[in-house]
């Protein structure tokens, strides 16, 4: 018996095994192609019959925390890479269904998510205690989401079907932050001073998501979110989700400690 | 396999034309990558269609992603590292836990074995990843890249962001857990008399 499952003997069935498994072999590269020359700088947005002429998206980057190095031609590039697949990837065609909740990770108790976080867990006092406390990695330090049930304070996000949706997470301090935001016409992006710190107020449903330095994206919603007030403090970068209007949301915002 | 569209330009070469704005350099990365991009995925969604995807997705982030690229770091580990997170998102999402398969297309490695050894060896094969789909998601991972995907120890650090010195350990614990499944099934690994 044991001579049967020697470790070389294992490993090998192992390696064996791997050769014979069914994994897809369709070339991406022609489907990519076309996405990637879609976005070729010398390419004419209008040709063709893209879905990001009907959806007529517009893109905004906004940066927390440092200033982009991409090349101004780079950039351009990467906003029109996201007016297609960034449409692709963030609005399904089939959202997820109702119920399946926001996918901010695994419940947690809030000491949890305070003694897991690999940063300081903050809590606005304007909320109160938090009805929900969720922890999702990426990023390796934890995103911590807290969620508030709506209330005569704090009216339903139509977007999350809660009251307040606060989400922070440690922006490293060897990392530039850059988020991006996919943004419909008429949605709202304005610099707001939070407290003294810089921070941006994006009014109107809309996806969000982050990258970090190396690329990984630590949030990657399929859904849209309601009005949003993103800033930094103390090396963490916030973002409340609510339907409060901007004065409620940086009334909220100052009374984190 | 597909033939690759050869391209004298190594890695980093193509990352920096890429960078710069050259389509056809990052189809070039595309081309080279995709086959482990794909499989990568795979073993972790177990679903053929999420897979493509996910490597696809994988492949438009990073080329987004581009601009923040660590110059002179090696591209895999780190798009692997992008089609594992993307991965995971994707099985967040679903509830279901798919079983890895294997192929129907017959074996043209080792020879050519008589239908009777083919068979009897994809028996084999069927019961050992019967075992490995039984085990915990944790563990049927690492044992497929280094296995099934023959990624190194190193690489696989980097693209599962832990210190080299823990995927070892995981690994032989992963491979512990194995060896019990399949003592206890009493599933031969090999032909009698090897």
């Amino acid at each position: 018996m044991s001579d049967r499952l020697a470790t070389p003997q294992l490993e090998r069935a192992l390696f064996d095994l791997g050769r014979h498994l069914a994994y897809p072999d369709t070339d991406l590269v022609p489907g990519m192609a076309e996405q990637l020359t879609a976005i070729r700088p010398s390419a004419s947005p209008r040709t063709g019959s893209r879905r990001v002429l009907v959806l007529a998206a517009a893109i905004l980057t906004l940066l927390v925390g440092g200033a982009m190095v991409a090349s101004p031609a780079l950039r351009a590039a990467i906003a029109r890479l996201f007016t297609l697949p960034g449409v692709r990837i963030e609005v399904p065609a089939s959202p997820p269904p109702a119920g399946r909740g926001l996918d901010l990770g695994e419940r947690v108790s809030l000491e949890e998510a305070r003694r897991v976080a690999g940063f300081a867990v903050t809590l606005p006092a304007a909320l109160g205690q938090p009805d929900e406390v969720y922890l999702d990695t990426p990023p390796s330090d934890g995103l911590v989401s807290m969620v508030w049930r709506a209330r005569p304070d704090l009216p339903e996000t139509t977007e999350t079907g809660a009251g307040a949706v606060l989400t922070q997470f440690r922006a490293r301090p060897d990392e530039e932050f850059m988020v991006k935001k996919l943004a419909a016409e008429g949605v709202e992006v304005a610099p707001v001073l939070v407290d003294g710190a810089s921070g941006y107020w994006i009014e109107g449903p809309h996806t969000v998501f982050v990258v970090t330095e190396d690329g990984i994206f630590i949030e990657d919603r399929a859904r849209t979110a309601g009005n949003t007030l993103l800033w930094s403090r103390g090396g963490v970068t916030l973002r409340l989700e609510s339907a409060l209007d901007l004065p409620g949301a940086l009334a909220v915002a100052r009374t984190v400690p | 396999m597909r033939e690759l569209k050869g391209s004298s330009l190594d890695d980093p070469e193509l990352v920096e034309r890429a960078r710069r704005g050259d389509v056809g350099a990052f189809e070039e990365l595309v081309r080279r990558h995709q086959g482990l991009a794909v499989r990568a995925a795979y073993v972790v969604t177990g679903h053929r269609a999420d897979a493509e995807d996910v490597a696809q997705a994988a492949f438009l982030k990073a080329y987004l992603a581009l601009g923040r690229f660590r110059a002179g770091a090696a591209f895999r580990p780190w798009l692997l590292r992008i089609v594992r997170n993307e991965a995971k998102n994707r099985r967040r999402w679903a509830a279901r836990h798919p079983e890895l398969e294997l192929t129907e297309a017959h074996d043209r490695s080792g020879g050519a074995p008589s239908p009777e050894e083919e068979a009897e060896a994809m028996e084999r094969r069927r019961l050992l990843l019967a075992a490995v789909n039984r085990l915990r998601r944790g563990d049927r991972e690492i044992l497929a890249y280094r296995y099934f995907l023959d990624i190194s120890e190193a690489d696989m650090a980097e693209m599962m962001e832990v210190a080299p010195g823990t995927v070892k350990s995981r690994l032989a614990r992963a491979l512990e857990r194995l060896r019990a499944v399949v003592a206890r099934s009493g599933t031969e690994l090999e032909a009698a008399g090897e």
